[in-house]
């Protein structure tokens, strides 16, 4: 019986070991394993890539998981792929969700492993990647077509003075209310500083929780309050600054509340659960992305909320200036333009990536603002949220997009403490300051 | 062998035999315990299956009810969106050579580890302990950065290996606990009989201790088929990512969408807990009917 | 025995060239990390010991060490006692074993985002199992999730979670206790709750050391569910070890402060691993 069983095992390990290898046989020969690293095979593959004008193209994108972009980015490909039949691709897609895309984008470009083009953060988190020189400047690159941009464009302007990236569509935050609970309990919306602050004490004596946040996750929250204290111009402050109008915004989130304005859990929820309050009902305003509306349309209540930009109280301030932007952007990495064997192929990807038809249908499937075109046929509450960013005085990024993010961690993971009154937005401002040294 | 065969009540079954079944209170007693626990581990598999049939909205209002309006949906868009079959195929491949090499290599290790004396036997020690410390996360990168250059990204070999590596020392650490205690008479006995180290090992302990290879075997199996994070980085593509790989491309782990999360779920957990059944069923029957006699 | 020097090179060859190369050696280049200021890729610059200073003067590194300290000592008496009581309680009866070790061993199967959002929507405050119980009770919400409590609240599904990974284990080591050495006992006049202490823990009392090692070392590195149901807050009231390296490697891109944590991580558990051993080595049983 027990010789039976060993034997069974060692068969079953026999027959492992068998696919296994079986199976890399396999892929050696399919385009999944053929971006090979070792020189050698680059050559090879180089050669018969000149040989036969055969390129195997890999892209990296966010655009997978949840995102309801990533199905309409497959269709794009494959119909790129049947114009060219010379090209292949891989589609290295991952969700950000996961968290794990950072780490692989950083190691693939540290490693001589980069993908050709990627659909990446143009933000802090592609510093590295840039200072290295491993993306391209797409303003030098002569065949490289940036035309029939808006202003999304010139957001993707790094702090050397070049552009590396070329953007897709573009998002804004705001303060979603729902605009049928105000009705209901007739308050006035909160379009002015002292409106919101009435709104909050008028929803704080009702069993409707003013508005659902988290204080450990506060991105928005801390976002927006800065925002509301200074104006644009304190808001686009840097970190060293130290700026007053950042400090007296966290000092406004205790004030708010003491006053009732988040529940009582506000400091051990997460977002999604702060999502929750809100689509539910039980609260009437929350400080969000334009990515909400398809959770607010899940919901089938999209018609009942609307957005509204941060009253401003500032003065030199305007109640209109939004935080948004596009933080994400395409990139080509220089290692392929400058090979010629790909470099064709590669900017003719590019070019279809970024042409007009490609970021509307992109655009179309997640009802964000694209950065050339216009959308058509949006529902009210979409198109006043487009609206909103075509208004504003002024569009700025988050600011954890360009400050140092364990400084904005602290930052944001700071404000429990100073709802409960142990730190003042002072102090916490000034410790940030400290780790980014 | 010793005519060992007739009566074989473990002294536990003849000390309950004697003191429970005459005195109904303690029996009940265990009873009463082992099943209050049996349902406060049961309650989160229930809730599980219970909400994979409701849609998001009702995950989070009225998640300790039935579903009211059982929905099949979750299931549908996972079955629409990824390959299950050979997602799951995948998982068996990596998972189940990760247990083998685990436990060929651990087993062997462990032999040394517990029943010989060597100079640097309480260095190895620690160097294990240090192991099983050592956070995914740190690891992660420099593993990534070996499988470009080994050229093995994306392919079953990239997966198995560090898989191994990471589970080895909790194998040898358990499988050598369990040997070490095994009576050294039996050692005795087979060096007389001309056993090398070797046999002693097939012959004896091996057999022996078949149930601990059969525990870590389940625990390995399970922690090499749970882990999304180093699957996420090594083997994403569809050809060869394991299930949980493609069940987190559709649900996000730390997403919103419960009810696709929780039906995720009960598809990864399935055959995890078929898995274990049967290896128990196999293997765990050597405990009361093994040779320990020898 | 003679000749054994080969085996013993033959027999852990293998095992140890696999882990250094794809544990060790990683975890040698994340001590060397731990020497710089690094977001672990392209800006890294050598500052020594200064990472170091700055764990040593870190006031949330401190109270996540002490958390994990706390939460450990829990884990340890909790999982590995009501581990040990149930399978010595399944051993003693004939009928439901099999339902018993498939029933316990279900929480370990489901992953730990899912027993997170679990213990999420049992504590939340305005949605809650509890709270909703405490409604219809006629009673008034209670905030689950304090400063004071919050550590305790993480502690409970932490325990609960990997009580049946203990029991399997001592299960299947109880069970190898060859019938004599009772029967030994019986004659001597060794009954009851005294066999237990006598006999039964004396004899696999290694393997109540593996699983003591493994109760200090998985503690350690606990992140999921913590991470989940209280993000380490209020404040920092719940942050452990874990989940402070995570958010310092991960979401603030501080490489180089994250390893040092991690090397944090790994002399604790040797150090605490080694005292353990010490203290159980005189109570070590050999047949």
């Amino acid at each position: 019986m027990k010789q039976f069983k060993w034997s069974l095992l060692l068969v079953l390990l026999f027959v492992l070991i068998g696919l296994v290898a079986c199976s890399n046989d396999e892929s050696g020969s399919t385009p999944v394993d053929s971006d090979d690293n070792s020189d050698s095979a680059e050559e090879t593959d180089a050669d018969t890539e000149e040989a036969s004008g055969e390129v195997d193209l890999r892209v990296v994108t966010t655009m997978a998981g949840t995102d309801p972009a990533g199905e309409v980015f497959q269709e794009v490909l494959d119909e790129f792929v049947s114009e060219n039949p010379h090209v292949t691709i891989e589609n290295d897609s991952q969700s950000a969700d996961a968290g794990t895309i950072r780490t692989k984008v950083n190691t693939d470009f540290s490693s001589d492993n980069e993908p050709d083009i990627m659909f990446y953060f143009n933000t802090i988190d592609a510093e590295g990647i840039i200072e290295e020189g491993k993306v391209v400047n797409l303003e030098e690159a002569e065949d490289i077509d940036l035309s029939g941009f808006n202003s999304m464009l010139e957001q993707q302007r790094h702090s050397d003075g070049n552009i590396y990236a070329a953007p897709q569509s573009g998002f804004y935050e705001g303060l979603f209310v729902n605009e049928k609970l105000f009705e209901e309990q007739g308050i006035e919306l909160p379009t002015t500083w002292e409106k919101y602050e009435a709104a909050i004490k008028a929803f704080a004596e009702t069993d409707i929780v003013p508005i659902a946040a988290s204080t450990e996750d506060s991105y928005y929250v801390v976002e927006h309050y800065a925002l509301a204290a200074g104006g644009m111009e304190n808001y686009s402050a840097e970190l060293a600054d130290q700026n007053p109008a950042w400090a007296e915004g966290l000092d406004n989130i205790k004030k708010h509340a003491d006053m009732g304005a988040f529940t009582p859990d506000a400091a051990t929820i997460d977002l999604a659960m702060a999502q929750e309050l809100f689509k539910q009902e039980q609260a009437a305003m929350i400080f969000e992305g334009s990515w909400l509306w398809g959770q607010l349309e899940e919901a089938e209540m999209g018609e009942d909320v609307t957005v509204l930009p941060m009253p401003v109280y500032a003065d030199g301030g305007e109640t209109g200036e939004i935080v948004g932007g596009a933080s994400q952007g395409w990139f080509i990495s220089t290692k392929s333009y400058e090979d010629e064997a790909r470099h064709d192929a590669v900017v003719d990807l590019f070019n279809y990536l970024t042409s007009e038809e490609v970021i509307v249908r992109i655009a179309g499937a997640t009802g964000q603002p694209p950065a050339k075109g216009a959308l058509e046929g949006l529902p009210a509450y979409l198109e006043g949220g487009h609206q909103l960013i075509s208004d504003a005085p002024a569009v700025a990024l988050p600011i954890n997009d360009r400050i140092y993010p364990e400084a904005f961690t602290h930052m944001r993971t700071s404000v429990p403490e100073i709802v409960s009154g142990n730190k003042t937005g002072e102090q916490v401002l000034q410790e940030a300051v400290e780790m980014e040294e | 062998m010793h005519t060992y065969t007739k009566d074989r009540l473990t002294f536990w079954e003849r000390f309950q035999e004697r003191y429970f079944s005459q005195s109904k209170v303690g029996k009940i007693f265990i009873y009463v315990v082992l099943t209050l626990w049996s349902m406060t581990t049961i309650f989160p598999l229930a809730w599980v299956f219970l909400n994979s049939f409701k849609d998001s909205r009702e995950i989070i209002t009225d998640t300790f009810k039935m579903p009211t309006d059982p929905t099949m949906q979750n299931y549908v868009n996972a079955f629409e969106t990824v390959n299950i079959g050979k997602s799951y195929m995948n998982s068996f491949i990596i998972s189940g050579s990760v247990v083998l090499l685990v436990l060929f290599i651990g087993g062997l290790a462990a032999f040394a580890m517990a029943r010989m004396q060597f100079k640097l036997r309480g260095l190895l020690q620690a160097l294990l302990i240090a192991s099983l410390l050592i956070p995914a996360f740190a690891t992660i990168v420099p593993v990534y950065r070996m499988m470009i250059q080994m050229d093995l990204v994306n392919t079953y070999l990239a997966l198995i290996i560090p898989h191994t590596a990471g589970n080895l020392p909790f194998a040898i650490l358990v499988i050598s606990g369990y040997m070490a205690t095994i009576p050294k008479e039996l050692e005795e006995a087979s060096v007389m009989d001309g056993c090398g180290r070797f046999k002693m090992f097939t012959r004896i302990f091996l057999p022996i201790s078949l149930p601990s290879f059969a525990t870590v075997g389940i625990f390995v199996f399970l922690w090499s088929y749970n882990d999304l994070f180093s699957s996420l980085v090594l083997v994403s593509h569809e050809k060869v990512a394991p299930i949980v790989v493609l069940l987190s491309n559709v649900s996000s782990q730390y997403g919103t969408d419960y009810g696709l999360m929780t039906a995720a779920i009960a598809m990864t957990v399935i055959p995890v807990l078929i898995f274990y059944l049967v290896v128990q069923k196999t293997f765990e029957k050597g405990a009361t009917s093994g040779a320990v006699k020898g | 025995m003679k000749g054994d020097k080969l085996y013993v090179f033959l027999f852990l060859t293998p095992a140890f060239i696999i882990t250094g190369i794809f544990l060790y050696y990683p975890f040698v280049e994340n001590i060397l990390q731990s020497f710089y200021k690094t977001d672990g890729f392209f800006n890294s610059t050598f500052i020594g010991l200064d990472n170091y200073v700055r764990l040593w003067n870190d006031e949330i590194a401190r109270e996540a060490l002490f958390n994990s300290l706390e939460l450990m000592l829990y884990v340890t008496i909790f999982q590995v006692g009501i581990a040990l009581i149930l399978a010595i309680m399944v051993n003693a009866i004939t009928k439901g074993t099999g339902f018993y070790r498939t029933t316990f061993f279900f929480p370990i199967v489901i992953s730990g985002a899912a027993i997170g959002l679990l213990f999420t929507l049992i504590y939340n405050y305005r949605n809650g199992l509890l709270n909703e119980i405490l409604v219809n009770l006629g009673l008034e919400r209670v905030l689950w999730l304090t400063e004071q409590s919050s550590l305790y609240m993480v502690a409970i599904p932490t325990i609960w979670n990997y009580v049946g990974f203990y029991f399997v284990i001592l299960l299947t080591a109880i069970q190898k206790i060859p019938d004599d050495f009772y029967e030994a006992a019986a004659l001597e006049g060794i009954t009851g709750v005294q066999k237990m202490f006598k006999l039964t823990i004396p004899l696999i009392v290694s393997d109540l050391k593996t699983c003591i090692v493994l109760a200090i070392t998985g503690t350690l590195k606990i992140f999921e569910l913590v991470y989940i149901i209280t993000r380490g807050g209020p404040g920092s009231s719940s942050e452990v070890l874990g989940t402070y390296m995570y958010q310092k490697a991960f979401e603030d891109t501080a490489m180089g402060y994250g390893a040092t944590i991690a090397v944090l991580i790994v002399v604790l558990g040797l150090t605490l691993a080694f005292i353990t051993n010490k203290l159980l080595q005189k109570e070590e049983v050999t047949y």
